[in-house]
């Protein structure tokens, strides 16, 4: 699957939401996400999303800590989310003034 | 979750992956309970981690033995195609020489001989899902360049459907001359045999210049990954992800095939020793001898289409120097 970063509930776009509270390793990424987003993201997806956005240069790995190596975002990654952020708050903004003017 | 269905569900995941995710990913799938859904999300999480090659964390751009490992895998991919038609134009040498002969109905009797015809076109079917299925890809990416304005692709993807509308026109054109329906030598045997051996030539001729082009279409394209890191597409991906398992897959079914073929001659020269050492009455050509040249034939294609794919599966990027 292609990574696509650019709706709410986007895996690759929830891990780098996520990763911009400080760095965090696979489980606590899970759990923030289901915290924060509602969404549950299973083994599978969060680890084909990690390895994209480390790919891409996204994110970066920290050295491991007992089996369990947390990750943060780079420069590049804080870029592509604050983007992506933005673009979703100008949908939500146009949308709630548009609901308002009907 | 028991550790040893871990191992599993991590196994299927490809070995480069493996080899950076491996630990962590099996601490976390120690480290808390799995649901039958957990379960299910890794195993597609396998199959998406294998279309998609991994290639390594980012690093700028595309390091030069990724690329290196893509040209080994493009040049295998090709190698094992050739030897895949190679095989085919056998194949239906092999189909022709069969059909309407009195080996058919010794088939309906003699259960071993069936099965081995039955192993013969199961292969194939198999074989020719698993090529379409590794080619998709490629032939998109060469499909997606040529209608973006590569004179040249266009033109080499073209001659296929050339070669066939020419072909297809010789063929009526033959028929209607064995029909009588034109000038010619009408139904005199040996003209005919004459005739049909030309088609078949002609047949060749234009799988061998239709693979030619779609060889060389494939070679001309920009099929290399593209390193993306802000936007967009995939950043490594690449249209040869499901090249190695293919070209294993295709490959194994040609052995089988091949070996299906040999053994079908061995038993129908006992089940039939007359007819399968006796000569077709227009063309004086044995069953046994066509058999032998065909079983030739084969062995050359796999063996073509098994250097291709220890090609293929050999190219892995080295991945210390990804990272």
């Amino acid at each position: 699957m292609p990574l696509t970063i650019g709706g709410s509930g986007d895996p690759s776009l929830l891990i780098l939401a996520s990763l911009a509270g400080g760095p965090k390793h696979g489980y606590l990424i899970m759990e923030d996400v289901e915290e924060v987003a509602g969404v549950r993201l299973g083994p599978g997806t969060l680890y084909g999303a990690i390895a994209r956005l480390e790919e891409r240069g996204l994110i970066e790995p920290l050295p491991t800590e007992e089996r369990r190596r947390p990750y943060r975002l780079t420069a590049s990654g804080a870029a592509v989310l604050a983007e992506q952020l933005h673009e979703l708050q100008r949908v939500v903004r146009t949308g709630l003034q548009r609901l308002e003017a009907s | 979750m028991s550790s040893r269905l871990i191992r599993l569900l991590v196994a299927l995941y490809p070995r480069p992956w493996r080899e950076r995710y491996d630990a962590e990913f099996t601490a976390l799938l120690e480290d808390h309970p799995l649901s039958a859904l957990d379960v299910l999300d890794v195993m597609l999480g396998a199959v998406d981690a294998r279309a998609n090659a991994y290639l390594g964390p980012y690093t700028g751009p595309i390091g030069a033995d990724a690329v290196e490992a893509l040209i080994r895998v493009r040049a295998g991919t090709l190698t094992m195609f050739v030897g895949y038609v190679g095989f085919v134009l056998s194949g239906l040498a092999f189909y022709g020489m069969v059909d309407d002969s009195p080996f058919v109905p010794l088939m309906r009797v003699n259960l071993p001989l069936r099965l081995t015809w039955l192993s013969v076109e199961a292969g194939a079917a198999l074989a020719l899902l698993t090529i379409v299925g590794g080619g998709i890809p490629i032939a998109l990416t060469v499909l997606r360049q040529a209608a973006a304005g590569r004179r040249d692709l266009r033109l080499l993807v073209a001659a296929p459907f050339a070669a066939a509308v020419a072909l297809a026109m010789g063929a009526v054109i033959v028929t209607l001359i064995a029909n009588g329906s034109l000038p010619g030598p009408g139904s005199l045997p040996a003209h005919r045999v004459a005739v049909v051996s030309g088609v078949s030539g002609l047949f060749v001729v234009a799988a061998a210049l239709s693979t030619l082009a779609a060889s060389v279409a494939v070679l001309r394209a920009d099929l290399a990954p593209r390193p993306v890191p802000e936007r967009g597409g995939p950043a490594t991906s690449h249209p040869f992800a499901l090249a190695a398992p293919a070209s294993l897959v295709g490959t194994a079914c040609l052995v089988v095939m091949l070996a299906s073929t040999v053994l079908w001659g061995l038993l129908a020269r006992v089940g039939l020793p007359g007819a399968f050492n006796g000569g077709y009455p227009d063309s004086g050509v044995t069953p046994l001898h066509a058999w032998l040249a065909i079983v030739g034939a084969m062995a050359v294609a796999a063996t073509v289409a098994i250097a291709g794919t220890f090609q293929t599966v050999g190219a892995r990027p080295r991945r210390a120097a990804r990272r």
